[in-house]
């Protein structure tokens, strides 16, 4: 059974690309049509342009080729953004794989979207090619086949998403497959790699346990490569969405910062971006059915695109805001204003959270320690049993309601002079 | 081997049973096995590496054959096909504005939390739930159901109550009306005790009593007792085992409802949060603000890009300060605080942190508000000064549902649909009364 996969032998064996002359790689760029599956959204498209030659306009989004990350807490929008890249995908004719790693796609939401963007403009599709005249328009596909091109590999542990990807089978990817999702693939590693303070205070380890505890980022480095590699081989667009945990940055600042992290892991992510919710504006000029719109408002910030770092842990980088209704994404028409958290509070004022000496460990910033662990410190059931870390509270509440350009109370000023 | 049997618990270990305990002792995991070269497993855990290399291949080709890819084509997908009428497996909560807002009902296959303070509704709920699931189609399951509970025993009294008092319940002919035969009911009062029964009879018990809804009443409860009772000094390493205990019990908890197609229902209790009342909501302020910090903005972060889209004269929208703080984003996530107009004294976290909200697919909020009456006017009969001491009483509670995030469903708006606790049930508050 395993011996049909052997082209696909191990990690070290290196598959190397095909070559072409620069001549011929310009005309396929051009033959080929769309680079990117796009988002929904056309202000994120076109910031997710890549640079493209001097006179065409590519066409920007979830890249081919390359890996893009969601990330954001429960309820954002995560699966809403796979959901509309799928769904765009499908509706240019080609195949979508997505990859459940926690809470199964709901079929008839994908559904949902799918004939709402299917009955909207078939034939003018919201996705234009670089040059129009080189790609045919997709062909119109009855819904069932449609339906057909759609794969779902439900993915219970870390595993078997290992066995998928650094050992695929040799069906795997299906051909003329554009876009992979893997849903929420930071709670496979979170639950084969539990985050164990145990690990690091204990000194008299074993060879064969620090072994073990060093796997866990040698299996995502791994894997980080195997899917960049897949993605380059079979030019696909590849899109991870990732839960979010705690950090304190800072002094006492909690942040949320993605599940999964790591230098290489981070390097090979080619785009990054956060999925996360706000206020909703208060009254303005719009009219009723923006309102409407605005309740929904989710925002997207784009923290690197195509390599490039836009924007430091813990900043949103440019923002997009966009709504999410049973249809899917769609554009909010504002533009919307960037404040980026800096990254140094003032120290002043902030005093060091409590720590007792044995938690203190020569630790890399990607272990966290006691504290950080998912923001049980910053868990108010803590707060409200008294085991307050946070310093700062109390003095909070003495200040009450005050004005918001009170500096104290909001130790991150901005740039705004006060 | 240490978590084969976990990862493939089919997986036929009979021609390999000589090779793992030295895979045991080395720590390698399956996720080693599929990574690694087999030839360095292999040295590793002193093993011939031929054999090795067999066993790696078995485990390979079982992996491949759980995803759905065993020898065949990984042709045609049914997946989008396969789901067909809408809502046709969903438990209903016997009201309709709240199966409304629910999209339906609870479908099966995710792992459901329902939140709120104590005397906010949640028992009275799933009370409900234990019933209706045994209901057919449109409204249940027709299927048994499980109460695993961590404190009181399950109220069967207030079950009998319901079944001959709820509207939808008390006109069904005797045949068709739901049991308490068919409720089966545990009580787990510590954390060994729950982990067993969860993980190794409960899978049993629904097989074979056709279960389709799991009910544990509450999750928090056993944590609580177990992590406290250890001193001060344990504090840090209690917690993060607690973390990893929550995140293995919602892991187990998923597979189970997506194996066997189930609807698992936890109950959670919540805390009150601490946190700064938001800055007040004046836009003009907020953006004069955001004018201010272009015109110093040297920053190269992404900024000047926004820059010439404001001076075009669009609306523009200013975010909070600092968004990704944990803080201001579990306004949205937790069920409480994502209007900014709430008084902060009212907002509550619920327990278990975000460990615990990860792992959930589905997070419903009841929330519960008092409403205060004026007593000046009441009249004293011993002579007493009525205005000194309580002015305002509570006169009644408020109540809503609301569906935080959910799968399959868009988050409700607003608070929530209004609702009240009667002794025939559960029913939404409608507006003319």
């Amino acid at each position: 059974m395993a011996g049909q996969d052997t082209p696909m032998l191990t990690s070290s064996s290196s598959h190397r690309l095909p070559t072409v002359s620069a001549s011929q790689a310009l005309q396929s760029i051009q033959q080929r049509g769309t680079r990117a599956v796009s988002t929904g959204l056309g202000q994120l498209n076109k910031i997710l342009a890549p640079q493209g030659l001097p006179g065409s306009n590519i066409q920007g989004g979830l890249v081919r080729g390359k890996i893009t990350e969601v990330y954001g807490p429960s309820g954002a929008g995560k699966t809403a953004f796979g959901i509309q890249a799928g769904v765009n995908a499908l509706c240019d004719g080609h195949h979508v794989v997505w990859v459940d790693a926690a809470a199964t796609l709901v079929p008839e939401r994908f559904n949902n979207v799918l004939f709402a963007r299917n009955s909207s403009n078939p034939t003018v599709p919201k996705v234009i090619g670089a040059i129009a005249s080189t790609e045919a328009s997709p062909p119109k596909l009855s819904p069932d086949e449609l339906q057909s091109h759609f794969h779902h590999v439900s993915c219970p542990t870390l595993a078997h998403l290992l066995a998928l990807f650094v050992r695929p089978p040799s069906s795997f990817p299906p051909p003329n497959t554009r876009l992979i999702v893997i849903d929420s693939l930071s709670s496979l590693f979170d639950n084969a790699y539990p985050r164990n303070v145990d690990d690091r205070t204990s000194r008299s380890k074993g060879d064969q346990a620090r072994w073990a505890s060093g796997r866990k980022f040698a299996v995502m480095n791994e894997l980080i490569s195997m899917l960049a590699k897949m993605a380059a081989m079979h030019d696909i667009a590849l899109l991870l969405t990732c839960q979010t945990i705690t950090r304190i940055r800072g002094g006492s600042r909690a942040l949320l910062v993605p599940a999964i992290s790591g230098t290489e892991w981070d390097n090979g992510i080619s785009t990054r971006l956060v999925v996360f919710r706000d206020w909703v504006p208060a009254k303005g000029k719009w009219n009723d059915m923006d309102a409407d719109k605005l309740r929904k408002a989710r925002y997207v910030g784009v923290l690197k695109a195509n390599g490039v770092i836009m924007a430091e842990e813990g900043g949103i980088g440019n923002v997009v805001p966009f709504a999410v209704d049973s249809s899917g994404l769609c554009d909010i028409q504002m533009a919307a204003v960037d404040i980026t958290p800096p990254t140094v509070p003032n120290a002043l004022q902030l005093r060091p959270p409590k720590r007792r000496f044995t938690e203190i460990g020569d630790s890399e910033d990607d272990d966290p320690d006691s504290d950080e662990l998912y923001g049980w410190v910053e868990d108010d059931a803590v707060a409200a049993e008294g085991l307050l870390i946070d310093d700062q509270v109390p003095e909070r509440l003495e200040d009450g309601a005050g004005p918001p350009t009170n500096g104290a109370r909001e130790p991150p000023s901005k740039k705004v002079v006060q | 081997m240490t978590d084969l049997l976990q990862v493939l618990p089919d997986f036929d270990t009979k021609p390999y049973t000589h090779l793992l305990p030295s895979l045991d002792r080395a720590l390698i995991t399956v996720n080693d096995l599929v990574t690694l070269e087999s030839a360095d497993v292999a040295k590793r855990a002193q093993l011939p590496a031929g054999d090795l290399r067999r066993l790696v291949d078995a485990v390979i080709g079982s992996l491949h054959q759980h995803l759905g890819f065993g020898g065949v084509e990984f042709g045609a997908s049914s997946f989008l096909s396969a789901s067909g009428k809408p809502a046709s497996g969903r438990i209903s909560t016997l009201d309709e504005k709240l199966d409304e807002a629910l999209g339906g009902g609870l479908p099966p296959d995710y792992l459901v939390e329902v939140t709120g303070e104590s005397g906010a509704g949640k028992t009275q709920l799933l009370l409900t739930l234990l019933l209706a699931s045994q209901l057919p189609p449109p409204s249940g399951l027709s299927k048994s159901a499980v109460y695993i509970s961590t404190e009181a025993p399950l109220a069967t009294t207030r079950l009998t109550q319901l079944l001959s008092g709820h509207p939808k319940l008390a006109s069904l002919a005797s045949s068709a009306k739901p049991s308490l035969s068919r409720i089966l009911s545990i009580q787990t009062p510590d954390l060994e005790s729950q982990e067993h029964i969860i993980r190794y009879q409960l899978p049993v018990a629904i097989r074979k009593h056709n279960v389709g809804l799991v009910v544990l009443d509450s999750v928090a409860a056993n944590y609580r007792a177990e992590f406290e009772k250890r001193g001060p000094r344990d504090g840090a390493a209690s917690m993060a085992k607690r973390g990893t205990q929550l995140m293995q019990l919602g892991a187990l908890l998923r597979d189970l409802a997506r194996t066997e197609g189930i609807s698992i229902v936890v109950a959670n209790q919540v805390a009150d949060r601490f946190t700064n009342p938001p800055p007040s909501a004046s836009v003009s302020n907020a953006v004069s603000r955001s004018t201010s910090a272009n015109s110093q903005g040297v920053e190269p972060e992404g900024i000047q890009q926004v820059t010439p889209i404001a001076s075009q004269g669009e609306e523009t929208l200013v975010l909070s300060p600092d968004p990704l703080a944990l803080d201001h984003q579990q306004r949205w996530f937790t069920g409480w605080g994502d209007n900014r107009f709430d008084s902060p004294q009212t907002l509550k976290t619920p327990s278990l942190g975000l460990v615990w909200t990860n792992q959930i697919a589905c997070r419903i909020a009841l929330i519960k508000e008092p409403v205060f009456a004026d007593r000046r006017n009441m009249g004293t009969a011993n002579g007493q000064d009525p205005s000194t001491e309580e002015d305002h009483h509570i006169s009644k509670w408020k109540r809503w549902f609301k569906v935080v995030f959910a799968p399959w469903t868009p988050s409700s708006d607003d608070r929530g649909i209004e609702f009240e606790v009667r002794k025939k049930g559960i029913h939404h508050v409608s507006k003319e009364t």
